[in-house]
């Protein structure tokens, strides 16, 4: 057995007839994390001792069938923006370089309880923007793994954890998924709690899960989830399923590769017997940017006006611009693109009327080349403004190796369904790449 | 070529910014500026009912 490749539902099941200890498990990601950490640098700290620990502990448990909850010995990142007690937080930025918290955010405590071992802590981008962290794409080194959950999402690609927990407040999430070949969701925010995070901005901030199989995410959601999840999502038949490809705005911004790749998609989905359409956005679409620059903006000036001004060198030119833009706006304007996205949720809503999920691009194109920046987060923009719950898949590679990703929606609260639709696309597609850890040419792929 | 409200806009902004930081900052942040202006002038310009809440 593989121990590194498993799925977290694989090592769960392992773990849960006996032929899996989670200290083997445990012992062997720590060996994993030893050989390509120095290539991907995706942790800012993991405390060995305690992660052996707690691993002696859970191992005790299994062995006399004592299972705490779905995630019974599984290891997870855990991106270092939320609070863990005894545990280094940094935020990414040298102002919380030695913040030790004493409590645990709610998605920690929650990881916890159903017996998960908190791994470690995933490099975020520097205070959860644009500025970026040190970790590195998997798939090439030379490439960036996008941000802001740059670690959470380069740990799970690596193979270093099953899983990883990150935050998206306009793209951060869906972003690096697509980047890292991996599945990432970020479910409606009132699905899982944000408390005990650093916030960003905080009417937009969203907890987010990455994983390397779609049916990892069902256990992983429902043990976060601050409402009862409806049971477990099953494949149905995939016949009626009704998939908007939303083209418009998400295929100016796409490159060529991206375009033909999800036009080619949509013919293989249809094919296999999906119902696929074009979806097409309501007027008040063209004014997203316009609400969400507003919101984000107002809202990481208040989060950050007192630590700007007592510590104004621990700020990067991109969050520097955000913040101080955001300091500019008053409080009148900021409640009237409040306001507007209340118009805008309930008109984007519409388009689940006549769909069960819309599929679009998950990044205008595969990871840039270059670490010093992280990508557009363009793609996702619109639907965490709609609070829209959606995934990204890895569907293919690019001409440079890089992987490709497609984004799928759903209206708020669906995430059983999305999980339904994307399980069945994620068979159609059929995804088996795996990244070369080190490798920093690529070349074309056959 | 901008709407007048974007250029009034515009212009305010530009002098909160060099109240808050300075001339030369300020400067630095002048297209930045400009790109809030048009943004809020969109969204001061969208039809909102005295009842729609945040």
């Amino acid at each position: 057995m593989n121990l590194e490749a498993l799925t977290l539902t694989e090592a769960s099941n392992a773990i849960r007839t006996g032929s899996l200890s989670p200290l083997e498990y445990v012992q062997a990601l720590l060996r994993r994390v030893d050989a390509v950490e120095p290539h991907v640098q995706a942790w800012t700290t993991i405390d060995r001792d305690a992660v052996l620990a707690e691993a002696r502990q859970l191992e005790v448990e299994a062995s006399r069938k004592q299972f705490r909850g779905p995630l019974h010995g599984i290891p997870v990142g855990v991106k270092d923006i939320f609070y863990t007690r005894n545990l280094k937080t940094t935020i990414g930025s040298s102002a919380f370089a030695d913040f030790i918290p004493t409590y645990d955010a709610a998605v920690v405590k929650k990881l916890r309880h159903a017996g998960a071992i908190i791994m470690g802590k995933c490099v975020t981008t520097v205070l959860i923007f644009l500025d970026p962290g040190k970790t590195r794409n998997p798939w090439n080194t030379n490439h960036t793994p996008g941000g802001s959950s740059s670690g959470s999402a380069a740990s799970v690609a690596a193979r270093m954890c099953p899983v990883s927990i990150g935050s998206q407040t306009v793209g951060s999430v869906g972003r690096p998924g697509a980047y890292n070949g991996i599945v990432s969701m970020m479910p409606t925010q009132s699905r899982v709690s944000m408390s005990g995070a650093f916030p960003l901005a905080w009417s937009l901030d969203h907890v987010g899960l990455f994983s390397r199989a779609v049916a990892d995410l069902a256990p992983l959601l429902e043990s976060l989830s601050d409402s009862p999840m409806p049971g477990h999502p099953k494949i149905q038949n995939i016949g009626k399923f009704r998939i908007g490809i939303v083209r418009g705005f998400f295929y100016e911004k796409a490159d060529s590769q991206s375009r033909n790749g999800i036009d080619a998609l949509a013919t293989k989905l249809a094919a296999a017997g999906l119902h696929v359409e074009d979806a097409t956005t309501p007027g008040i679409f063209d004014l997203h940017p316009a609400i969400l620059r507003t919101i984000v903006r107002s809202e990481a000036g208040a989060v950050h006006s007192q630590l700007i001004a007592s510590k104004p060198d621990v700020y990067g030119p991109k969050l520097r611009d955000l913040v101080q833009l955001g300091m500019l706006i008053d409080s009148t304007d900021y409640l009237r693109a409040r306001r507007i996205r209340r118009h805008y949720e309930r008109e984007m809503v519409r388009l689940f009327d006549h769909f069960d999920v819309l599929l679009t691009p998950a990044a205008p194109g595969p990871a840039p080349e270059g670490i010093g920046a992280t990508g557009d987060p363009v793609m996702q923009a619109p639907w965490t403004l709609a609070d829209f719950p959606t995934m990204t898949l890895p569907y293919g590679l690019a001409s440079n190796g890089m992987p490709l990703g497609i984004q799928l929606s759903a209206a708020p609260l669906h995430e059983r369904l999305l999980l339904e639709v994307a399980g069945a696309i994620e068979g159609v597609i059929g995804f088996r790449e795996e990244p070369e850890i080190g490798k920093t040419n690529r070349g074309l792929r056959g | 070529m901008e709407s007048p409200s974007v250029t009034e806009l515009a212009a305010e902004l530009q002098r909160r910014a060099e109240e808050k930081y300075g001339r030369d900052r300020a400067e630095t942040l002048r297209q930045d500026v400009l790109q809030l202006a048009r943004e809020l002038n969109a969204l001061r310009t969208y039809d909102l009912g005295f009842e729609d809440e945040p």
